[in-house]
């Protein structure tokens, strides 16, 4: 492996972990904060990218097309959060299999709408083509998109330590029941972060669309590989998912390209290995 | 709560003796299954045998011990694909083959067990779909031994086991002795321990019992039907592909355990029958199958947790004492609270046992 190639892969490594953030972040707010492990968040992903697909298709606008996959998944997530998550709130196993159950529906309605193709999103001019990074041409679009997701980090990091909502997030990942005790109105706050994490997945979703592409079986890819990003980064933690995405990213990226054969191997050993010895993962607090 | 026994004790008895009966006429039925149809449904019961089989395995976990799986396919995968890679590329003979499948999927089972043990819950529903991705990557792409997308053919009993007929009377017997081996052993105190563990592991734990210990017990008990039916699979299909154990099999195997009724021992087994069957008929009218599945799912999570038997039961409950009941206007129990009584009589009363027998 040349230098070029080392730094090629290394960058398809770096921007796959920044859009791996994406998804991985709200997954990981929605569980710290409520204990909700949302397996539909890959089909929220997909369906982010098909709507993005549609409208920009549509209207011949791909910042249009963002915000419509962005804001339409949000509305959805928040929907799925009163219409379902909430009749079953604090029982684990019966959030998870409700979770299944949307995830199904949403990934064969898709396949039923969109079809068995994969399909691709073309990006704004300013996002299409080239440029250059030490001296080696690089796709636009996926350096745009890692930039977009750092501007995510930030933004969230900002949100979580330094505003009042950040600190009623914060306490509720501490104690839900106290954050009720408080007068805050803790049904609010679940069903604003479900809409919030939906739409990180919706915004994912077209940036997937743009430099992946979307097919069907892309939802459940998307998720195992949040869901390793989660587990080995610590599950709830901000950082954590960042940590993880970069580290699942990089694996991937290193792993397709040396040994296609044992990439589930690569993916899976570390997070079965941080499950066991370290089972609150990388960065996260004991539960 | 001596009262309670004492006036549910002679209920008890002529229960049982229905019981008794209704198993003597669902074995019957079973086995007269090929007299009384044709190849095609047939063919379909000896599937709904070895996914009900694998599916009362998987409640072992679920039901029992109280953690869901989201890995259990993988089992029954390894199992097949070990059986197939035996007869074909190494020529040993379809009963060999079975009992190196059994023991492969074993180890495997008792690797995963170690692995998901310390966790419960959200982690171990986590682990095990890791575990199962993990062998869904591996039969995907170690191809010099799965042949990747492609799968493996061949495989089987071979002989006059390969007439339809035949092979389901086959599938029938080992399918009712795996099962009676296994209500045996639930009966047993090891298996009420399982249960002792789901319900309160502190008070288990206090009283001796080594937890982790009973979880492992619990994963390597529900791994063998999985390697059981893995075989039957075999035998059945001639083939084994990735698709055999993708995270979608494995959840249809949780389904089965949730709408046929994890509270029953056979209600898993009535859910494979639900879904194999639902999935067969609507096979020709849609391609929808897995939206049926997500909302089936999603319903009875919401509205019938308990599951079909639990309502067939409860129904059948409300039927016999239905004239008692509105004559004396006593309300009736509903079915949780009272299977929950006797489930607490049972569990308490083997734990006493259990307690003094470990202090002597």
């Amino acid at each position: 492996m040349g230098g070029t190639q080392l730094l090629l892969t290394f960058m398809n490594g770096l921007t796959l972990g920044g859009l791996l953030f994406m998804v991985a972040s709200g997954f990981t707010l929605i569980f710290g904060l409520m204990r909700v492990v949302n397996l539909a968040h890959g089909a929220f992903y997909l369906w982010g990218g098909y709507i993005g697909l549609t409208v920009t298709v549509v209207t011949g606008n791909f910042w249009v097309g963002l915000l419509a996959g962005t804001v339409i998944v949000a509305i959805g997530g928040g929907v799925a959060e009163r219409l379902l998550f909430r009749r079953v709130r604090g029982d684990l196993q019966a959030e998870i299999l409700l979770a299944i159950g949307l995830s199904f529906v949403l990934a064969d309605v898709a396949l039923a709408v969109f079809g068995g193709d994969s399909l691709s999103i073309v990006p704004a001019d300013v996002l299409r083509g080239n440029i250059e990074i030490f001296g080696v041409r690089y796709p636009t679009v996926r350096v745009g998109f890692l930039i977009i997701a750092i501007i995510v980090l930030l933004v969230l990091w900002v949100i979580l330590t330094k505003t009042r909502i950040g600190s009623i997030v914060r306490a509720g990942v501490d104690d839900r029941e106290m954050l009720g005790a408080m007068g805050i109105n803790v049904g609010v706050v679940f069903t604003a972060m479900f809409v919030f994490g939906a739409a990180l997945a919706g915004l994912a979703g077209v940036a997937g669309g743009t430099f992946l592409s979307l097919y069907p079986g892309a939802d459940s890819e998307i998720l195992l590989f949040a869901l390793v990003v989660v587990v080995v980064g610590g599950l709830g933690s901000l950082w954590g998912a960042a940590l993880g995405a970069v580290l699942v990213g990089t694996v991937i990226s290193f792993g397709t390209t040396l040994m296609p054969e044992f990439l589930y191997f690569l993916m899976f050993g570390p997070m079965l290995a941080v499950l066991i010895a370290r089972p609150q993962g990388l960065m996260g607090r004991t539960i | 709560m001596s009262t309670l026994v004492t006036t549910r004790r002679p209920l008890a008895h002529r229960a049982n003796l229905g019981k008794i009966l209704a198993l003597g006429l669902l074995t019957l039925v079973v086995y007269a299954m090929p007299y009384l149809t044709g190849q095609y449904y047939v063919g379909i019961a000896t599937e709904i045998l070895i996914f009900g089989l694998w599916a009362v395995g998987l409640n072992v976990l679920v039901g029992t011990a109280g953690l869901y799986s989201l890995g259990h396919a993988a089992l029954l995968g390894i199992s097949a694909y070990t059986v197939i890679y035996c007869q074909t590329m190494l020529d040993l003979s379809f009963l060999a083959s079975s009992l190196i499948g059994v023991l492969v999927t074993m180890t495997v089972a008792l690797a995963f067990a170690v692995m998901a043990m310390r966790a419960t819950a959200v982690y171990f529903l986590m682990i095990t779909l890791a575990q199962g991705m993990l062998v869904w990557g591996v039969a995907q792409s170690w191809v010099s031994i799965t042949d990747g997308d492609n799968g493996l053919r061949g495989g089987g009993p071979g002989g006059g086991l390969e007439e339809y007929y035949n092979y389901y009377w086959f599938t029938a017997s080992i399918v009712l002795f795996s099962l009676v081996a296994l209500k045996i052993f639930l009966s047993s105190r090891l298996g009420l321990r399982l249960r002792g563990v789901r319900d309160s592991n502190t008070r288990m734990a206090s009283l001796g019992y080594n937890v982790l210990w009973q979880r492992i017990i619990a994963f390597m008990v529900a791994a063998v039907p999985a390697a059981v039916a893995g075989i039957l699979y075999v035998g059945y299909f001639h083939y084994i592909s990735p698709t055999a154990v993708t995270v979608t099999a494995s959840v249809e195997g949780l389904l089965m355990v949730i709408l046929g009724g994890m509270g029953l021992f056979l209600g898993p087994m009535l859910g494979a029958l639900l879904i194999i069957g639902l999935r067969t008929e609507l096979a020709t009218y849609t391609d929808r199958w897995p939206t049926v599945m997500g909302v089936l799912l999603i319903l009875s999570v919401l509205f019938a947790r308990q599951g079909v038997s639990a309502i067939l039961v409860d129904g059948f409950r409300r039927l016999k004492r239905g004239n008692r009941a509105t004559k004396d206007g006593e309300p009736l129990q509903d079915l949780d609270h009272d299977t929950n009584i006797r489930a607490a009589e049972r569990d308490s009363t083997a734990l006493v046992v259990d307690a003094a027998e470990s202090r002597q």
